[in-house]
């Protein structure tokens, strides 16, 4: 996939699970637009629950996923020729997946269902996924707990890896580990990799100093902002969120300071 | 070269049906030289003129969304004489007056040439449906469906059916120079309409397929012969050859880990 090299500004979020990522790269979504400097924004979302879709106030006709069963589906019990046409109907399934919002698009990778590796058809899609993430000047992925999802399915290179995580001891080793995967085992190429705290209720010192003790850098402090939780309750769009809301707030900062800096 | 002149008969048969049904059928016949064709176009032709996706904001008219409907397919004869050369037929509403509308789209590209051989048929099938050719004209398609969206910069520029006919003309005349002559038809007066083209498209498709397989077997290769590796006497090779292939990569990734440390 693209990445600055060649004018794509590739971001990932990752992190313990519950830690807010969704919410997160949401307001990172809306911070991204507004700053008018993202260019054609792509938003992935690598989490098989499709939270963006609720935080992003999105529809999806066909996740990546269910391209992927079809694919199968079709070399498992598809004739020759339906087989053989695998390859020239990715690029639409891909397209087709797209969904277009106001001034964004999102991408939906979905639920895997059928067991197995099935790499040569991780391999297609990832390739169409490229092929399709050229056209976009930033792309922002919601990523699983791990990262290994995002190496798998969608990406070898990233500009940024956010890794979110909520003010316990667990989120810091979830962390620890991230960190480590990313630059002693190199399981994905990184420009640069920090670490958001989310939920800040005090403490930042602590915080501050727990980040420089795992080596990662702090990118920002995201305080606990009772609307998100509001706003998740009632299922109304994250990206709605007043501009000047603690939280968007917070995020903005992130945004400006660490990725587009 | 098999040649699918019943289809083309059937065609033309199709339009003389929507005229008595009442559907709005234009014709005009552009001039036949390629220079011709190209001279005067509002837009760029040629590899990389349309680089990337064109996204549902930019587009001043969508042609053949899944939801709208859409058919695309190339007919090819061996009696020029059936075609009347750069002839286009318009049934439905152009693209210039239908500004940020999302039309069922039917595309078939008819071309007719004395000489003619096997390898021109998988060229017109290609050249029909070029991706990335036409300035500010996307398209995805798959053997059956064609999908694409006009941007709007050059639906400021006044591109219609003519610039498309024109463009996708020259593109095949200069593909293809064995073709003398070429006809097109387009359709975006209902889904049903464009329905109904598709059962000509199925019936050519199948033919084409079996003449393309046929073509493949006169020079040696049997295109029905089973690929998969489990029935491969090298299989064993390969297996070790990705192994290598894998440590190669490994290595690599390494060294690029040392060189940024």
């Amino acid at each position: 996939m693209g990445s600055r090299a060649n004018g794509t500004n590739l971001i990932s979020v990752c992190g313990k699970g519950g830690t807010g990522k969704t919410v997160i790269t949401a307001m990172m979504a809306r911070a991204l637009l507004d700053s008018g400097r993202a260019g054609r924004l792509l938003v992935i979302d690598a989490d098989p629950a499709l939270g963006q879709l609720s935080a992003l106030g999105a529809r999806v006709r066909r996740t990546m996923g269910q391209i992927r069963e079809d694919i199968i589906r079709t070399a498992r019990r598809g004739n020759r020729d339906e087989k053989a046409e695998i390859a020239d109907k990715v690029d639409y399934m891909v397209f087709d997946a797209l969904s277009e919002m106001d001034g964004f698009a999102l991408l939906a990778m979905g639920r895997t269902e059928s067991l197995g590796c099935f790499c040569p058809v991780n391999s297609l899609l990832r390739s169409a996924i490229e092929t399709l993430s050229r056209s976009f000047d930033t792309i922002l992925v919601d990523g699983e707990a791990g990262i290994e999802q995002i190496n798998r399915q969608v990406t070898q290179r990233l500009d940024t890896l956010m890794i979110v995580s909520d003010p316990s001891a667990r989120g810091m080793e979830t962390a620890a580990v991230v960190k480590d995967m990313v630059q002693r085992e190199k399981i994905i190429e990184c420009g640069k990799m920090g670490i958001v705290f989310n939920r800040v209720t005090g403490n930042e010192q602590l915080l501050e100093d727990s980040a420089r003790r795992i080596g990662l850098s702090l990118f920002g402090l995201i305080p606990n902002d009772p609307a998100i939780a509001e706003y998740d309750l009632a299922g109304t769009p994250i990206m709605q969120l007043p501009a000047d809301a603690p939280g968007p707030r917070a995020v903005r900062n992130v945004v400006e300071t660490c990725l587009l800096a | 070269m098999t040649a699918l002149d019943d289809h083309i008969r059937q065609v033309t048969e199709f339009v003389a049906t929507m005229r008595r049904q009442g559907r709005p059928v234009r014709q005009f016949v552009l001039p036949p030289g390629a220079n011709d064709l190209r001279a005067g176009l509002p837009i760029q032709l040629g590899a990389g003129a349309n680089p990337g996706i064109i996204l549902r904001s930019e587009t001043f008219v969508e042609l053949g969304n899944p939801d709208a409907g859409s058919c695309g397919f190339a007919l090819w004869t061996e009696k020029p004489s059936l075609l009347e050369d750069g002839r286009v037929t318009l049934i439905g509403p152009d693209i210039a007056e239908s500004p940020l509308a999302s039309l069922p789209f039917g595309q078939v590209v008819m071309a007719g040439g004395a000489h003619l051989i096997g390898d021109d048929q998988v060229s017109l099938g290609q050249a029909q449906v070029v991706a990335d050719q036409i300035e500010g004209y996307m398209v995805r398609s798959n053997s059956r469906n064609i999908w694409s969206r006009v941007s709007k910069q050059v639906g400021a520029r006044g591109f219609s059916f003519d610039t498309l006919a024109r463009a996708l003309m020259f593109l095949i005349k200069s593909a293809v120079p064995r073709v003398e002559s070429v006809e097109i038809a387009f359709v975006t007066s209902s889904k049903g309409d464009v329905l109904t083209l598709n059962e000509i498209a199925e019936s050519a498709q199948a033919i084409g397929r079996a003449a393309l397989k046929e073509h493949w077997k006169a020079r040696g290769y049997d295109l029905d012969c089973d690929l998969h590796c489990g029935s491969c006497d090298d299989k064993t090779v390969c297996d070790d050859l990705r192994k290598v292939l894998a440590t190669r990569l490994r290595k690599d990734k390494e060294a690029v880990g040392d060189d940024a440390q």
